[in-house]
């Protein structure tokens, strides 16, 4: 780990108060940007498949704590997705916003579809376009704001460079 | 038998990989009530902080509607107590009219003001009643209060009214307890002015001053206004009059005009 434990910690506060306090209150006709999960992809891609589990791992297991009927789930699957996107880091990572923004939009879509599926797989079936739709809504919501995120941080740094 | 592959243990990204799975695979598998309790648990010790913020940020949004709703609804009372004191001096006005009217022997007819000349003093009005109510030129217009002026011009629905503040206005009185009589007109400010009495008429400040019924258009006995002075001309024969006139012309709403002196 390349970032200090103190770092992650933050970033924990950070990421569970946005999921437990604002994200509630962004949602748009009960879409919400997964802020939990983008931060776990984005990190991941900076830092690797390790940290990425661990991070999803910490993350996922408080916010995991509010929904007892899928407790467990966002752990697991966050904690593989961040060790998935830290694999894609290993191998084909191109540090560039677009690469980054694409790969929030499509491990978000991923996380929610199988988020939706594996404690319900029946329901998801039974709703599966509304399911999807959902996850793919969500997905666009998170990019939108992450991906804006991305680009600032990164104007940011080209002004701080320029200087 | 089969061995995992050497070194598979020892590969640092493998090994945590597996404890997160067989931990996150073992919440998944507990009972439900345990579920529930590690649930409730974390949410009282790790998350309080952050359900705490939660709770009281939507009370405080909750605050927010209530008391946006509270001010829409005081607005809107707001506006109802407006026009419940408008109606409130409607009434009162109404009343005095009312008892105006069953006291006066004259013929009435009732109309409201609906617009007054621009600027002081008030020279004319337009009333909301004409030929179609029987209304004509020269008719004396009435309030409670006493004589306004009279109608100059009539339309169908509508006449203009000559007030008493118009120097052209010209009006026949005498003073009510000393039957001196006048031609009244107007002196300028709030004021009317009774010109050349004779000085040997007696006419106390606080005397009365009414339609003498002479000229033709006001009928005898209409009050006007009250003496508030008398001042001596040069030479010393003749008197001129001060008179305060009895309706506030600045807050004409209904009037009357006479359409006969005979009782209807």
């Amino acid at each position: 780990m390349t970032m200090p434990i103190l770092f992650y910690f933050i970033i924990w506060v950070l990421v569970t108060f946005l999921q437990v306090v604002v994200v509630p209150r962004l949602a748009i006709l009960g879409v919400y940007p997964d802020l939990l999960t983008a931060a776990v992809i984005v990190l991941a891609l900076r830092s690797g498949r390790l940290v990425g589990l661990w991070l999803g791992f910490i993350f996922a297991v408080s916010v995991d704590l509010l929904d007892p009927q899928k407790l467990g789930w966002m752990t697991l699957l966050t904690s593989l997705l961040g060790y998935g996107v830290g694999i894609v880091r290993d191998t084909i990572y191109i540090e560039n916003p677009w690469f980054e923004s694409t790969m929030v939009l499509i491990a978000t879509l991923i996380y929610q579809l199988f988020y939706r599926f594996l404690p319900q797989p029946g329901f998801f079936l039974d709703n599966f376009f509304r399911m999807t739709a959902e996850s793919l809504l969500i997905a666009i919501y998170t990019v939108a704001i992450v991906g804006l995120l991305i680009w600032l941080t990164r104007q940011k740094n080209i002004l701080r460079d320029t200087a | 038998m089969h061995y995992p592959r050497k070194g598979t243990f020892k590969n640092p990204h493998f090994t945590p990989l597996i404890v997160v799975t067989v931990i996150s695979s073992a919440m998944i598998t507990l009972p439900v009530d345990f579920r529930t309790t590690v649930s409730r648990v974390g949410t009282l010790s790790l998350l309080y902080p952050f359900s705490e913020l939660d709770k009281f940020l939507r009370r405080v949004d909750s605050t927010f509607e209530v008391n946006r709703q509270l001010n829409r609804k005081l607005d809107s009372l707001a506006v109802q107590v407006s026009f419940l004191i408008e109606d409130k001096y409607e009434n009162q006005r109404l009343r005095a009219m009312l008892d105006f009217r069953e006291r006066t022997p004259l013929s009435l007819i009732p109309s409201r003001a609906i617009a007054i000349s621009f600027g002081y003093p008030y020279k004319s009005m337009l009333i909301d009643v004409g030929y179609e109510k029987h209304v004509g030129p020269n008719m004396p217009v009435i309030c409670h209060g006493g004589v306004i002026g009279k109608t100059i011009a009539a339309g169908w629905r509508s006449s203009t009214v000559q007030l008493l503040f118009d120097p052209a206005c010209k009006i026949a009185v005498r003073i009510q307890a000393s039957r001196a009589q006048g031609i009244l007109s107007y002196a300028g400010g709030n004021f009317l002015t009774l010109r050349d009495v004779p000085i040997e008429e007696s006419v106390l400040v606080g005397d009365s001053v009414v339609t003498s019924g002479l000229g033709g258009i006001f009928p005898e006995g209409l009050f006007v206004g009250t003496v508030i002075r008398t001042e001596e001309k040069e030479g010393g024969m003749f008197l001129d009059i001060w008179i305060m006139p009895g309706v506030d012309f600045a807050a004409l709403e209904e009037v009357f005009v006479i359409s006969s002196t005979m009782p209807e």
